[in-house]
């Protein structure tokens, strides 16, 4: 009579004195087994001294009293496959890929057009002339508005772009930068003229929105005024002459003392030039005081980092360290008017902060996350105000910046060198570099390290953003639009 | 070390006349004294009168004696007697009474021993009056070894017999006065190491066999095993078990350790011994008709607890929680953003480094966050070779819990992709990496696939039982596997992990069932196939079953000789460094550096060549055979270039040699030869971060061929395998940073960073154990499996055939210390770890650590530290305090 008593063992557990008849069918044992762990005998894989039980029979298992057979199995759910498939980026094209990481699309240098390249990638950095660019119906003209919208719009693919029809429209434009040089390639230019002469173009080319206060769209976004005052110092009777001027970009003036942004910036408020005097006749001393009365949305900051030598007859560069702040306030350019206009507005982010630091002080807020990742999910409770005031679309009503790109150049003379674009990511801190066709992700603190003082790459031209206000979302409201 | 090169004390001849004169104004007055005593003495001898000669020589050897030596210079009696050295030796000529004969003789020879260059000392110490040896005082009796050791080579047998009676009685003198060493020189010089056993006593034995084992590595093959076994014989006379045994795994003589193993009576020593079996991984087959409570002693040799008392470290150590791969990383620290990934797209190299990682850390510990917690989707995140390595990376998690470790990874078995049911397979043999079970559950489930039709399938269960049952050579599983090696379906891949699995579970066993089989297949495949990257696993298989057995191996080189010659060479070299594995033989050092020396003609055609590989269409058959035949010379090279390093790695000198050595070889050599350096430099300092290793090697992970830095980075993570390096890890970083956008390199920074944090830094790699005597054969063949799968970097580790980087499992050991009562239960004690002194040679009981901490066990012992009880309370069985120690109770201790 083929009975035993056996121990089975499943894990960490032991069946002591398990009736076996080998007489049976194997099932049998396992259904035995089965009532014990619960494992079902098709998931059973039972074994002794190295061989397996199949379910055909005994075969030849060395079965015999005491002997103690293992179990595995489970009654877990079987691996299944997920339904989306993972992709990989080996598996992916370089312009595939570049759409996944969310890079911005590179621009192909032909031929001493990083300039240009540079220029254009800043200037994407304004979302609402990117949106007009690209919403622009063709019109069939070569004109640089419309290259440029079409290359905007091949960009968003997320491939390199080859911008050949800009490059033509701008030398048709602007005929000095199809300057040929010795061995008939084409010269460097400089990049702010570029960017200069660029913005001047879409100014005729792209109205304004929501506004009719401004005749252009760059003008309504990038554009301020300021307010010049001009006070003679040499005669108290003199009433102070006032007048308005337009502005696209702030000049930083660098000077010995400059270290900072903001001094450089600071310097062009308060300036004594000489001029004549109707009152006395003659050449006087005045003092010019240039306040600003309306920041726009997008605040160009251009370095004055090139003076003609004449000798050497180059534009020479001042490689002097000027730091720039990734947050920028520009309070102390404003008139008292304008300050007076956006101070609700800087009480509300005073607010806010305020509110935050409490927050962190009282430990209510969940302990600080260690990757980038959860921020975001904080910003999802939390609501955007808009930027402008509301009877100026396009201004910035708080004073506050934020660093959207850097246009640097590398090199000791503006028609000389290469220039790279450093513009802003969508996640906190990150950042691109956009070197003609090659982007690569990079830190904001080597953003900081382009201030200059070597023969790095030094920041030349800076374009802000307004700092948007972020208030908790109150369920009821109807969100605001901005344009 | 032969005493006959002991400096002989230079003096100028001494000059007669008025040179003599001086020298005598300038001797102090008892100087004076004792000169014109001796003259004397020797004037009495000269003259005719024998009556007065024994008169004369005993007052000659009372002066003689009262001297008192120093070290730097001659006694003053002898120095005064050197004029009169020939004078005696006629005087010795005329005088007729033995007695008085045999006296000056004595007298002579002592005399002989600052003057002659002949061996005059020995030659009248012989004709001499034979009473105690040691009246001459101690630098006497050494003159006279040095002399019997140099004459012993030129004289017959009959001159032999004399010699061997003085030799008796140096040996004793030598016991009895702090002389061990010189002891064992002498014996060994003259070859008769078996009389040591009769005049070794308690005292001594420990300090003789000290001295006999630290020699092992200086001397050739086959004196090396003689000393083995005098230690062990000595061993054995004292009842010194423990030692005994090591030296019986240490000589890998089965029938010794047997014999060792059923001698023991007490039950505490044989735990004792069954632990220290279970660490080097012997399994007695024993039953109760010859030890008592043999299946409880079975199941610690085949260390079933072993995962339970992991855990318990951890546990301690308080270490449990699961890391991620990130958390070795450390990226936060890293200055650039990583290019690749960036979170939004998984890149499968890296995924695959993750996987990697996440098994390394966590290996042993049971539980992680991205497979166990995740269930399979982060399977799903690997793609097809990838899916396997993640699915086997459950096994090193669940390595050595063969209870609750199958049953986690069973339901991956049940997956509809090969791949991840190869892994599986792949997985469960890990699980049994080293540890037995009665059951036999990895033989059970795995070889039902080693014959599947499915290449992938086979692979995984094929290395599983390879790994499983690693050093076990059990017929049943080799009676499995070795079919696949004539089987003409399977591809070169599945031959090739067939050979090296079969290799590994019967390494060092010279089992002709395996080495036949490999034969076999190496015979039969076409050149073409032997071509194939993976054919050089079938020449490890056979040096794997040779590992360690010295001139054994022979026989199987000799055979070698009827494969075509590309290969052969590479064979031969390969079976006859794992032959030589950690001797040190110097000599086997010499002929591989001869072989890495070679330069051949071409080495830029053949590196071209090596770049256009398969690209190349067959253009001048001469030439291409010609290129052929340099570029597997040079395979030959790299196995030679690691065999430097594999043979030389057992002892600190040879060490320091080679990694002097493979300093020039980077300089000047072949690529193919710089590219397996770094390797070599990895295996002589495993699980040990040297600097200067490190340096080096820091140095080549910057190198401009892809291979050297590949190889390099791969050698840094395993020279700090599981050892926490702080400096390592930050050298990592810096890697990771350089690398960041080659996914090659970056890859291999992961795993080295992963191997680096090893079981979070407390396993080890090293094969070396038991106070760097015993090198385990398993781990070796581990190592040795890892490292030719480097050679080929590119299509093999950064290839498809990644799952070969487990074969370091074999080689993975926690490196702690638990002591054990006397009923198996775990006794936390006090013990001092410290850095160990080297004290061979030394007299008394010399302290054995310096700078040490005391911590209370369980304990992790670092490379080259060393651990004492440090209560009286309890007297260790084991001498050596590593792994598994039984403690006893001191029955004399007092509260």
């Amino acid at each position: 009579m083929p009975g035993f008593k056996v121990k089975v063992k499943w894990g960490k557990n032991v069946y002591n004195d398990i009736e076996l008849n080998t007489d049976e069918h194997p099932l049998v044992f396992k259904a035995q087994i089965f009532t014990l762990t619960g494992v079902q005998p098709d998931r059973q894989k039972v074994m002794l001294k190295g061989a397996q039980l199949k379910d055909d029979g005994w075969g030849d298992l060395p079965v015999k009293n005491g002997a103690t057979f293992l179990m595995l199995g489970t009654a877990d759910e079987l691996a299944l496959e997920p339904e989306k498939k993972t992709v990989f980026m080996e598996d992916l094209s370089e312009a595939e890929l570049n759409t996944k990481l969310d890079l911005p699309a590179g621009l192909v240098n032909l031929g001493n057009t990083c300039y240009m390249n540079a220029t254009v990638q800043c200037l994407k950095m304004v979302p609402e002339l990117k949106k007009s660019l690209v919403e622009l119906r063709p019109q069939g003209s070569s004109g640089l508005v419309d290259s440029l919208s079409e290359v905007f719009r091949s960009m968003q693919t997320g491939s390199c772009v080859p911008p050949l029809l800009l490059l033509g429209a701008l030398h048709r434009a602007v005929p000095r930068f199809a300057e040929k040089g010795p061995n008939g390639g084409l010269c460097q230019q400089d990049a702010s003229e570029c960017w200069t002469e660029m913005v001047r173009l879409m100014q005729s080319g792209l109205p304004a929105q929501n506004s009719n206060k401004h005749n252009s769209l760059v003008e309504q976004y990038m554009g301020g005024r300021m307010s010049v005052t001009l006070q003679c110092t040499e005669s108290d009777t003199e009433p102070p002459l006032v007048s308005e001027e337009n502005f696209l970009h702030l000049s930083c003036f660098i000077g010995q003392e400059t270290g900072h942004m903001n001094s450089g910036l600071k310097a062009k408020i308060k300036e004594q030039i000489s001029k004549m005097s109707s009152s006395l006749s003659r050449d006087a001393v005045y003092t010019k005081t240039s306040l600003i009365d309306r920041l726009p949305a997008y605040l160009t900051v251009q370095f004055v980092r090139f003076y003609y030598k004449e000798r050497e007859a180059v534009n020479a560069k001042i490689l002097k360290d000027v730091k720039f702040p990734l947050q920028f306030d520009a309070w102390e350019l404003c008139t008292p008017r304008l300050q007076a206009l956006i101070e609700p507005t800087r009480a509300k982010f005073k607010e806010i902060e305020d509110q935050r630091t409490q927050d962190a002080l009282e430990g209510k807020d969940k302990p600080k996350p260690s990757k980038g990742v959860e921020p975001m999910e904080v910003d999802k409770d939390l609501e955007a105000q808009p930027y402008s005031f509301t009877d100026d679309p396009g201004s910035n009503n708080s004073g506050y910046y934020e660093l959207q790109a850097v246009l640097t150049h590398r090199g000791r003379s503006s028609s000389s060198g290469h220039y790279v674009a450093w513009v802003k990511g969508d996640s906190p801190d990150t950042w691109y570099k956009c070197d003609d066709d090659v982007v690569s992700p990079v830190t904001d603190k080597e953003i900081l390290k382009l201030s200059g003082g070597g023969d790095w790459h030094v920041a030349y031209m800076l374009l802000y953003g307004p700092k948007v206000l972020k208030v908790p979302k109150k369920p009821a409201e109807e969100p605001m639009s901005e344009n | 070390m032969p005493a006959a090169e002991k400096k002989k004390v230079e003096t100028p001849a001494p000059a007669p006349g008025k040179k003599v004169e001086e020298e005598k104004n300038e001797l102090s007055e008892e100087d004076q004294h004792l000169q014109d005593e001796l003259n004397m003495c020797v004037e009495r001898l000269v003259e005719n009168n024998s009556a007065l000669y024994m008169a004369a020589l005993e007052s000659l050897r009372t002066l003689i004696r009262a001297s008192t030596t120093s070290m730097t210079s001659v006694p003053k009696p002898l120095k005064f007697l050197r004029p009169h050295f020939d004078t005696l030796k006629e005087v010795f000529e005329k005088i007729q009474d033995p007695q008085t004969k045999q006296f000056c003789a004595d007298v002579i020879s002592v005399l002989a021993m600052t003057m002659s260059e002949t061996r005059e000392c020995l030659k009248y110490r012989l004709l001499g009056s034979e009473d105690q040896i040691g009246e001459w005082g101690h630098e006497y009796v050494r003159h006279l070894s040095g002399e019997i050791a140099a004459d012993w080579a030129d004289s017959d047998d009959q001159a032999h017999e004399r010699l061997l009676v003085l030799v008796r009685q140096i040996i004793p003198y030598n016991m009895a006065h702090n002389a061990e060493a010189d002891a064992c020189d002498l014996l060994m010089e003259i070859e008769h190491l078996d009389i040591l056993e009769q005049f070794v006593d308690e005292g001594a034995y420990h300090r003789v066999c000290l001295y006999l084992t630290s020699c092992v590595p200086y001397v050739p093959d086959p004196e090396n095993t003689i000393l083995l076994e005098t230690s062990l014989k000595l061993n054995m006379k004292f009842n010194q078990l423990p030692q005994a045994m090591l030296l019986a795994m240490q000589l890998n003589d089965m029938e010794k350790i047997r014999n060792i193993f059923i001698q023991c009576t007490d039950p505490s020593m044989q735990k004792q011994l069954s632990y220290m079996l279970g660490r080097q991984q012997i399994c007695l087959e024993i039953d109760d008709s010859e030890v008592k409570d043999s299946e409880e002693l079975v199941e610690i040799m085949s260390n079933n607890h072993l995962n339970h008392h992991f855990l318990n470290l951890a546990r301690e150590l308080d270490i449990m929680e699961p890391k991620v791969p990130e958390d070795v990383y450390k990226s936060h620290l890293e200055n650039v953003r990583a290019t690749f990934g960036g979170g939004q797209v998984d890149s499968a190299r890296q995924n695959l480094a993750a996987s990697f990682v996440n098994g390394f850390v966590n290996a042993g510990f049971g539980q992680d966050k991205l497979l166990m917690d995740g269930g399979t989707k982060w399977l799903y995140k690997n793609k097809e070779h990838g899916m396997m390595s993640a699915t086997a990376s459950l096994g090193l998690l669940l390595l050595w819990d063969i209870d609750g470790g199958l049953t986690p990874i069973d339901k991956y078995l049940y997956s509809a992709e090969d791949y991840i049911k190869s892994g599986a397979l792949l997985a469960c043999g890990m699980v049994n990496c080293g540890v037995r079970s009665e059951c036999d559950p990895a033989l059970a489930l795995l070889s039902d696939y080693v014959m599947h039709t499915s290449n992938v399938m086979r692979l995984g269960s094929i290395l599983g039982l390879g790994l499983a049952y690693a050093g076990s050579n059990r017929s049943q599983v080799l009676k499995v596997l070795t079919p696949v090696l004539s089987d003409p379906k399977a591809n070169m891949e599945v031959i090739g992990v067939t050979g090296l699995a079969c290799g590994m579970i019967a390494v060092g066993s010279t089992n002709s069932t395996v080495t036949n089989a490999i034969m076999q297949t190496l015979m039969e495949r076409s050149e073409a196939d032997l071509k194939e990257t993976f054919a050089r696993f079938l020449p490890l298989g056979l040096g794997l079953c040779y590992l360690g057995r010295q001139e054994q191996a022979d026989v199987l080189i000799e055979s070698l000789g009827v494969i075509s010659e590309p290969f052969r060479s590479m064979a031969v070299t390969m079976v006859e460094v794992c032959a030589y594995a950690g001797t040190g033989n110097v000599l086997k050092v010499q002929k591989l550096l001869h072989i890495c020396s070679e330069h051949y003609e071409t080495p830029e055609k053949e590196e071209k060549k090596h770049d256009r590989k398969g690209k190349d269409d067959k253009k001048d058959d001469k030439k291409d055979d010609k290129e052929d035949k340099e570029k597997d010379l040079t395979a030959r090279q790299a196995i030679a270039v690691i065999g430097i390093a594999l043979i030389s790695m057992g002892e600190d000198i040879g060490a320091e040699m080679a990694y002097r050595t493979f300093g020039h070889l980077l300089r000047y050599c072949e690529p193919v030869i710089r590219r397996a350096v770094p390797l070599a430099l990895g295996l002589i300092s495993v699980s040990n971060p040297k600097l200067n290793i490190l340096d080096t090697l820091s140095k080549f992970s910057h190198d401009s061929d892809a291979e050297v830095a590949h190889n390099a980075i791969f050698a840094m993570g395993m020279v700090g395998a599981g050892t926490n390096n702080a400096r390592l890890a930050a050298m990592l970083r810096q890697l990771a940073q350089y690398h960041a956008k080659d996914p090659n390199n970056l890859f291999m920074v992961r795993i080295a960073q992963g191997l680096a944090h090893l079981g979070k830094g407390t396993l080890t790699l090293s094969p070396y154990h038991s106070g760097h005597q015993l090198m385990s054969p398993v781990a070796v063949a581990g190592l040795m499996a890892t490292l030719v799968s480097f050679l080929d970097v590119k299509s093999i580790i950064l290839g498809k055939s990644h799952y070969l980087l487990y074969t370091l499992v074999a080689a993975m050991s926690p490196r702690m210390l638990v002591t054990l009562s006397e009923d198996f239960q775990p006794l936390p004690v006090p013990v001092r770890v410290g850095m160990a002194v080297d004290v061979v040679g030394q007299a008394g009981k010399p302290k054995t650590i310096t700078g040490f901490q005391t911590h209370t066990t369980p304990v992790l012992l670092a490379h080259g530290e060393r651990a004492e009880l440090a209560t009286e309370e309890y007297i260790p069985l084991s001498p050596i305090m590593e792994g598994f120690v039984v403690l006893r109770k001191n029955p004399e201790y007092e509260a």
